[in-house]
């Protein structure tokens, strides 16, 4: 079958005393193998939310996943259990986490959290783990790997660190990489490096990405097609040509207007007034209405898919 | 390396050293052991005949020198003014028993005290948690006093299971570990809590649950050594209070060791003893010190020098 993930419906939804927070509100996308989506949006409008749903690491007991399915090659990951889970987190499914400053465990050597992962999800031992663990290493372009294996995290910089976790990635053959804004905390030249390593790893492993990000320019270059999410809802998903080409929802025309063009000169950036709802006290009907400059009274109602094109659909009134 | 270690063994002997000074200036400053041995009808010049047998008539900087140049010289500390032994034999007679009880003590904190802190963590706000933070607070508000009192009112005299006093096989040591004990438990109980609490937030755990390592290995592996560190730091130190505050449990279960000597000896303004106990004392304190330092280069190697 050709889908690698189809996620339905899905809802996450945080119960808090000011009221529930819906993080995630009926979310739905597909991909393929191969594929890369990239979720794009402000921040809090729930893209890494949706990440950690499909893990089923929403953080309890305040966190809930309320309802939806999540099909990963045909089965549904919301009916797994626990045990299942842990072996598909890090084996199949392999999180790419936006902080690599803070994601490896300060007290234990590279190479004891690299092994730690490769023995969990492959049928290895003895040497072989040491050799898996180099080969990956390499694959990334870490130089002298022996050497780096014996080091502690606070002994490579940021984007060491991050390739390392690609190392991990790459080292247990996951299918699906979910990569949580992983360039946010690089700085330019080497977020540039990381992409393209990405991309090879994404031939190499013929995985799908899941890439989140508010940077549309990193978008363009890493992505197959896009949803663009708002108050936890997708509002419009479209191939990347398209999407720049002809954004439908006015929210993503916003968004795409709203980042800098070097050749045109300009005085003022263009923002988009006001702010996003709180999670937990989204307004009725369309979420953007507050904030949109076409809304009309029809948009006090909830706006329901409408597909522009094959692959482009859109939920808005105000698109033909 | 080794001018790591020379340079620490130059710090320590600094600090002796001026430790030396204050311990001999302060005493001299605030009693006089002369009032304290004499009956009060003795004459002045009764006092001033025990001052010169003393050495107390000479000036203090004089004073001070002698004393150095015997400690240095003959490892001679002096007579205790009081029981007219040598201070070193009344050390070595009676630490072993302080050393003992905080021993045991000390055993027995420290794991009952992380084995609470961490099922505080990982049960936040249910029962375990509700329980170990009931005992913490017990522990650092119950006087010490009225706790082996209590003690030994209700084990020892109503129910006779347990001796009332003194030092002997395991049954004598029941009481006073859990009275000098309970206050350190409840700083260990609620350090690891926080600690947990604190790591089980981070980044690094949420990841490794992400990479499907077990629940167990996340909480019991990774949680555990990271949160232990600040512990482990403070439970160093925790034994060098031990050693050194057990006064109050001496007292009551008349536990024969360096406490209730110390305590005397500063009320007896007996010099010799005095000086002789607070430089014990701190050297207790630097070589715990030095021991937690180890240790936490030892769990974290952020810290380690190469």
């Amino acid at each position: 079958m050709d889908e690698l993930l189809v996620v339905e419906d899905l809802k996450t939804h945080f119960f808090t005393r000011r009221g529930v927070a819906k993080a995630v509100d009926g979310i739905s996308f597909t991909l393929r193998h191969g594929e890369s989506l990239g979720l794009v949006g402000e921040s809090g409008c729930g893209k890494s939310m949706t990440c950690l749903s499909i893990l089923r690491l929403v953080p309890e007991p305040a966190g809930k996943i309320v309802g939806g399915r999540i099909l990963l090659r045909g089965e549904n990951l919301l009916e797994k259990s626990g045990k299942e889970m842990h072996k598909i987190r890090g084996g199949q499914i392999a999180m790419i986490p936006q902080s690599p400053m803070t994601a490896l465990d300060p007290v234990f050597s590279i190479w004891s959290q690299l092994s730690e992962t490769i023995t969990l999800h492959q049928q290895l031992k003895g040497k072989s783990v040491w050799n898996r663990a180099i080969d990956s290493l390499r694959e990334v372009r870490i130089p002298a790997p022996e050497d780096r294996l014996r080091a502690y995290p606070h002994e490579l910089s940021g984007g060491m660190r991050q390739r390392v976790i690609g190392a991990m990635a790459l080292a247990c053959e996951a299918k699906l990489i979910i990569a949580d804004e992983p360039t946010t905390a690089l700085d330019v030249t080497i977020q540039a490096q990381y992409l393209t390593l990405l991309r090879e790893m994404r031939s190499r492993l013929g995985a799908g990405l899941i890439f989140i990000t508010h940077d549309l320019g990193i978008v363009e270059s890493m992505c197959d097609k896009v949803a663009v999410m708002y108050a936890g809802k997708i509002v419009e998903e479209a191939p990347v040509e398209v999407i720049f080409k002809s954004p439908r929802h006015p929210y993503t025309q916003a968004l795409i207007e709203s980042v800098p063009k070097l050749d045109r000169k300009t005085d003022r950036l263009k923002a988009i007034d006001g702010q996003p709802p709180p999670l937990c006290d989204v307004p009725a009907g369309c979420a953007f209405r507050p904030r949109c400059p076409m809304a009309t009274a029809q948009c006090n109602k909830a706006p329901s898919h409408v597909q522009v094109q094959e692959g482009h659909w859109v939920r808005c009134w105000q698109c033909p | 390396m080794v001018k790591y270690l020379l340079k620490r063994i130059g710090i320590v002997l600094v600090t002796l050293w001026l430790l030396s000074i204050v311990v001999f200036i302060l005493p001299r400053v605030a009693g006089d052991p002369v009032y304290l041995l004499l009956p009060n009808e003795a004459t002045e010049e009764d006092r001033e005949e025990l001052r010169e047998e003393l050495g107390l008539n000479k000036s203090v900087p004089e004073q001070y020198l002698i004393f150095m140049t015997d400690v240095v010289a003959h490892g001679d500390f002096g007579e205790s003014v009081y029981l007219k032994e040598p201070v070193t034999d009344l050390i070595i007679d009676r630490f072993p028993a302080t050393l003992k009880l905080a021993s045991v003590t000390f055993a027995c904190v420290m794991p009952i005290g992380i084995l609470l802190g961490v099922l505080a963590a990982i049960r936040k706000n249910r029962y375990p948690d509700v329980l170990a933070r009931s005992v913490a607070v017990l522990g650092q508000s119950l006087p010490g006093f009225w706790v082996g009192i209590m003690l030994i009112l209700l084990l020892s005299v109503t129910w006779d299971l347990l001796p009332t006093s003194g030092m002997g096989g395991a049954d004598t040591y029941v009481m006073p570990v859990i009275t000098l004990g309970w206050v350190s438990l409840a700083g260990v109980t609620r350090l690891t809590r926080s600690s947990m609490l604190e790591v089980m937030g981070t980044d690094y755990i949420t990841f490794l649950r992400a990479r499907g390592v077990a629940e167990r290995s996340v909480i019991l592996k990774h949680a555990l050594r990271n949160a232990a560190i600040p512990v482990v730091t403070m439970g160093a130190m925790m034994f060098g209070y031990l050693l050194t505050g057990s006064i109050v449990v001496e007292s009551v279960f008349t536990w024969p060791g360096m406490g209730r000597l110390a305590y005397e000896s500063v009320s007896r303004a007996d010099f010799p003893l005095i000086q002789a106990i607070v430089l014990f004392y701190g050297v207790i304190f630097i070589s715990v010190n030095l021991l937690a330092d180890t240790f936490y280069s030892w769990l974290d190697p952020r810290i380690r020098r190469t």
